[in-house]
């Protein structure tokens, strides 16, 4: 029995910080829009260039390594991996779009979003600051 | 034209190496080997001629491309795309060239050197990375012009779930000394030279996250010549009115998808294939059976049919690399076969392995 308590406590330890790894997607303080999941979707894959009546949305991406980035993928982009790069390998030899840029670090993000009012990033929920607002978290 | 190519994109790299937001570089490759274990030989790249034989071969897929976008202003950008294919002696060829202006958030025009859009595939069949076999399905990918200079306008919406794109063109592929057809000079012997004006051409796509349909029409005057046939009576210039239809459907049931194509280029041929993949973790499985048929008969046989049956896996080894294996039997029913062998037939098996990236 006490095993069994142990066991727990460190499944606990584990798996609490672990569900709270909250994704937050991020826009300029300015923009007071409410998005919907699939709207989001959208602005990430370039099916649509503008935020509902912000103007212009331009979509930044992390590095393929980062594990912000695996949950992005799963949440808002709906993709795997491979998938999200031949989409956008489809679309970018193509000529019909440019995938979104990729900054190095989620500091970098939050400072990028706080600079534009055009530009819609994603970080772990525990890196927001109080120079952007969060419009959706997953 | 092949220098100027290579020095634009080195001018190009060497300006990303300062990091410009307005220039954008990017690039794709694949490294495709092959080996016919049984027959005399397999035609695996119609457009390009890529022809394998009893010899593992690396020289007649292989292919890479690099592509450079710049920013002129928010509505004007411009595309240049090199590539330089192992079937073509590896020499730089612009494949892409061209200025798009944003007229608004859902409508585009192009201008320059385009490909064609009359398959599913057609833009991106060079992108290996973009799609799950080892190679487009060959006998549903024939057709031997591949890009057009003219005007080209995009239209892209969204409505209630489904995303519509709308694409009309028009231009010619009509160069001032049209260079031999090689698809059908290996095929026709002799040289054959085709050039094609006034084409003409819309595309219509509807999809959801599950569901892809496409419908093209193209037309087109092809004027062609043809010398030193091996009847002199084949010889001479001929005009010929065309047009291209086709349709795609895709359906994706989870981790499974189907897809099929048929076309039918008036007056030569029909072609279609269909396909099924499944996907678990970092692999795809696919199946795919392609075939095509030439109109033209003698006694009831075409001239020319052939079909492919293959199986295959795509694995994704790192985020911007897969690797494939491919089975292809190819069935050759054609009254003169593509590739004959010593049992008069054009039947062979081929084993394929490659590897595809993008940069």
């Amino acid at each position: 029995m006490k095993t069994f308590k142990h066991v727990v406590l460190l499944a606990l330890l584990f798996w609490v910080p672990l569900s709270f790894a909250e994704l937050a997607v991020i826009v300029h303080k300015s923009n007071t829009d409410s998005m919907s999941a699939d709207h989001l979707q959208m602005i990430f894959l370039g099916k649509t260039k503008g935020f509902p009546t912000s103007g212009k949305a331009v979509p930044l991406d992390l590095p393929e390594n980062s594990a912000t980035r695996a949950s992005f993928l799963k949440n808002v982009a709906k993709k795997s991996q491979s998938q999200f790069t031949a989409y956008w390998a489809k679309l970018m030899f193509t000529g019909k779009g440019v995938p979104p840029k990729v900054v190095d670090t989620e500091a970098d993000m939050v400072a990028l979003v706080a600079k534009n009012p055009s530009i819609i990033g994603y970080v772990d929920a525990a890196n927001v600051t109080a120079d952007v607002r969060v419009v959706a978290k997953f | 034209m092949k220098n100027f190519a290579l020095l634009v994109v080195s001018l190009a790299l060497a300006a990303g190496a300062t990091a410009n937001d307005k220039l954008f570089i990017s690039g794709f490759g694949s490294i495709i080997g092959s080996q016919v274990v049984d027959g005399s030989g397999y035609v695996a790249d119609y457009p390009n001629i890529g022809v394998y034989d009893d010899q593992f071969d690396i020289g007649q897929e292989s292919k890479l491309g690099i592509q450079t976008r710049a920013t002129i202003s928010d509505e004007l950008s411009a595309t240049l795309q090199v590539m330089s294919r192992a079937n073509n002696e590896y020499e730089a060829e612009v494949e892409w060239l061209f200025v798009n202006y944003a007229l608004d958030d859902d409508l585009e025009l192009q201008a320059g050197k385009l490909r064609v859009p009359v398959y599913y595939f057609s833009e991106f069949m060079d992108v290996g990375y973009a799609y799950p076999w080892i190679r487009v399905p060959a006998d549903a990918y024939s057709l031997d012009v591949t890009s057009f200079n003219g005007l080209q306008l995009n239209h892209r919406t969204y409505m209630g779930g489904f995303n519509f794109a709308t694409t009309l063109y028009a231009g010619r592929n009509s160069p001032r000394s049209p260079e031999d057809s090689e698809i059908m000079s290996f095929i026709f012997g002799g040289n054959v030279k085709r050039s094609f004006t006034d084409m003409l051409g819309f595309g219509f796509e509807v999809s959801t996250d599950s569901t892809i349909a496409k419908v093209t029409y193209s037309q087109a005057n092809m004027e062609q010549t043809r010398s030193n046939s091996f009847d002199a009576a084949d010889d001479g210039t001929t005009t010929t009115d065309i047009n291209f239809i086709d349709v795609y459907l895709q359906q994706n049931f989870g981790s499974f998808s189907v897809m099929l194509e048929y076309n039918d280029y008036d007056p030569f041929y029909a072609s279609y294939f269909v396909s099924g993949t499944y996907q678990m973790d970092r692999a795809t499985f696919y199946l795919m059976h392609s075939q095509f048929t030439l109109d033209s008969e003698i006694a009831g046989v075409p001239i020319e049919e052939h079909d492919t049956n293959s199986v295959g896996l795509r694995y994704d080894y790192r985020p911007r690399v897969s690797l494939k294996f491919d089975v292809s039997m190819i069935t050759d029913t054609g009254v003169f076969a593509v590739n004959k062998d010593a049992n008069n037939d054009g039947d062979a098996v081929i084993l394929s392995t490659g590897v595809d990236f993008t940069f």
